[in-house]
């Protein structure tokens, strides 16, 4: 009995005597940020308008989306606070996050590396107290944030060699129970001063559908009008007919082109819709898709621009700027 | 290299301990007078206090200029069967060198623990009924440490916060460690009160604070990977105080009247 005790003494020291490391691929500094649905935690995929980082010291580039529909936001090796904006059909929201440089040691023969840990976000920059979960209150896209640390678990995030699971998921809500909103807004502006005009016209309607005008001169000069997009359809030709000095009718069309069933945030409801109308873009003369185009040959308007290119329900933002022609001064006749 | 010599001199004295608790059965029979002498049966009492150092510690720090191990060791006997055992250290380690990462990365670093631990717990020797000095143990023991770190690293900068790759140092302070140790040993009498004490514990780690820099050499524990469980080898030099005596000489009569 005791020779097997002496055995197992002699074996487990020599066991005592076993130094390894095991080599690890160091981390590149980048935050995994994830965007889900919270009724179903699905991912949703989201292409910012802009995302960029930004110091008490510097402010970085566009961030673009990597091809696993994530954002990977670079830290800083300097600061241990930074910011990010994301922003998306002229709404935006600032992640703040706050972290720690930490190094492994990887081993007596392996060395050592750089890494960051204890991440986690402050919902109002460095006033507040840094939290691995925040319900936003005053946001105009996210919902609520949650940061995972390496095990998986809600705490502080330590960047690791992952560059697919998210550190960072934000929440957005989605417009589930919300109808797309199908409501193009037209304004009319002066092409030196760019301010709102007032127009009247004798009829504004669609093309294919001349009597059932959607503008009529019973509703008086206006500055816009609403026209109702219907989705399925990925074009629509206005015809705008004014009467002029002379009695005569003078008319131009517009085509715009847009699609159906894309997704938005929506800056009313702030919510996300994924079957919202959107990608509107004007027809040229040439017959070119174009955020803005000139009209040579146009009687009524000079040109016109795509101010926002989703259909969205807050309707006090133009979707299309169309510009008048300017009056014909009386020295030049 | 230290590690495999102490190793191999941890089997050589394993195996003279085996001799030695192979002979001591006949050395008994042959060493009986008519006055006999023999354990008194009693209840465990104090019977001795021993003090000693770590002798791996001493010779890596004397060896080894970049590493300062200063582990002493007391214990308080209960005949020869019971030991309440506690321990304080000073540990001092550098670690300096260049490591490839990659073929064509290859990087320099530093790395500095310094601190002290205590460790204290109970002993048993199994042998305790057939050795009157020797032994060999069983124990279990609570151990805390508290250390500064240091490692100097190449920082790999951000192009996107137009930042440079370059060495840049951490420094991290009063980092915590608990774990808890099971362990087994011999405790073998050399020479007058001299001892030898070899032992080798499984260190499962409690708690680890370090929030900086990875808690990598910890007094006490060892090298650190990732706060697993790990074995820790010791080797001790022990000096028993002669204070107490733990044999009484009774009369065949007197032993015959107890049983």
């Amino acid at each position: 009995m005791r020779l097997k005790y002496i055995i197992l003494l002699g074996l487990l020291s020599l066991l005592s005597a076993c130094q390894d490391c095991d080599p690890q691929t160091p981390p590149d500094g980048r935050v995994v940020v994830r965007f889900l649905d919270p009724s179903d935690n699905d991912d949703i995929t989201i292409d910012f308008d802009s995302v960029y980082g930004y110091s008490t010291t510097f402010q970085g580039g566009n961030i673009p989306r990597d091809n696993n529909d994530a954002y990977r936001l670079p830290l800083s090796t300097e600061q241990e606070q930074i910011s990010f904006v994301f922003a998306i059909q002229g709404l935006q929201d600032t992640l703040h996050l706050s972290y720690q440089k930490k190094v492994i040691i990887n081993g007596p023969d392996c060395g050592n590396f750089e890494t960051f840990g204890n991440l986690q976000a402050l919902i109002n920059g460095d006033t507040d107290q840094a939290q691995s979960i925040i319900k936003f209150r005053d946001s105009a896209i996210f919902d609520s944030l949650v940061i995972f640390d390496e095990e998986g678990s809600v705490g502080p995030a330590l960047i690791n060699g992952d560059t697919t699971t998210a550190n960072i998921r934000i929440f957005i809500a989605n417009c589930t129970d919300v109808s797309p909103n199908q409501e193009m807004v037209i304004s009319f502006f002066d092409p030196v001063t760019d301010t709102p005009v007032s127009k009247l016209f004798e009829r504004v309607y669609r093309k294919e559908f001349p009597n059932r005008p959607i503008l009529t001169s019973l509703a008086g000069e206006v500055t816009s009008f609403i026209v109702e997009l219907i989705p399925g359809e990925e074009s629509i030709t206005l015809v705008f007919e004014e009467r002029a000095e002379n009695g005569l009718i003078e008319s131009q069309q517009i085509t715009f082109t847009f699609s159906s069933n894309i997704s938005i945030i929506d800056d009313f409801e702030g919510c996300l819709q994924n079957e919202a109308l959107g990608n509107l873009r004007l027809i040229s003369e040439d017959s070119i898709g174009i955020d803005s185009t000139a009209f040579p040959s146009g009687i009524l308007f000079d040109s016109a621009l795509i101010n926002r290119s989703i259909i969205n329900s807050n309707n006090t933002i133009p979707n299309v700027k169309i510009f008048t022609q300017q009056p014909t001064a009386v020295d030049d006749l | 290299m230290l590690r495999y010599l102490l190793s191999n001199l941890l089997l050589l004295t394993i195996c003279s301990t085996f001799s030695w608790a192979q002979q001591k059965a006949p050395e008994k029979e042959q060493s009986l007078p008519p006055m006999v002498t023999a354990i008194e049966p009693r209840p465990f009492k104090l019977s001795g206090i021993r003090l000693g150092a770590d002798i791996i510690g001493i010779g890596e720090s004397l060896f080894d200029d970049k590493v300062e191990k200063w582990y002493l060791y007391g214990d308080i006997m209960l005949d020869n069967a019971l030991f309440f055992t506690l321990e304080y250290g000073l540990q001092d380690i550098t670690r300096s060198g260049e490591f490839t990462l990659t073929e064509d990365d290859t990087r320099r670093y530093v790395y500095q623990s310094d601190g002290f631990f205590w460790r204290g717990g109970v002993e048993y020797n199994l042998l305790a009924k057939e050795s009157t000095y020797s032994g060999l143990y069983i124990g279990a023991k609570y151990a805390f440490a508290q250390f500064d770190q240091y490692s100097s690293y190449l920082s790999q900068g951000s192009d996107y916060w137009e930042e440079p790759s370059e060495q840049q140092e951490l420094r991290e302070e009063n980092v915590n460690a608990h774990w808890v140790q099971v362990m087994a040993g011999i405790k073998y009498r050399i020479l007058g009160n001299f001892y030898v004490d070899l032992s080798t514990a499984l260190g499962v780690p409690l708690n680890f604070t370090d929030d900086l820099i990875t808690a990598n050499d910890i007094p006490g524990f060892g090298l650190n990977k990732q706060n697993n469980s790990k074995m820790i080898l010791q080797m001790r030099l022990l000096y028993k105080i002669p204070l107490w005596k733990t044999k009484v000489d009774i009369t065949e009569e007197q032993l015959l009247e107890r049983y």
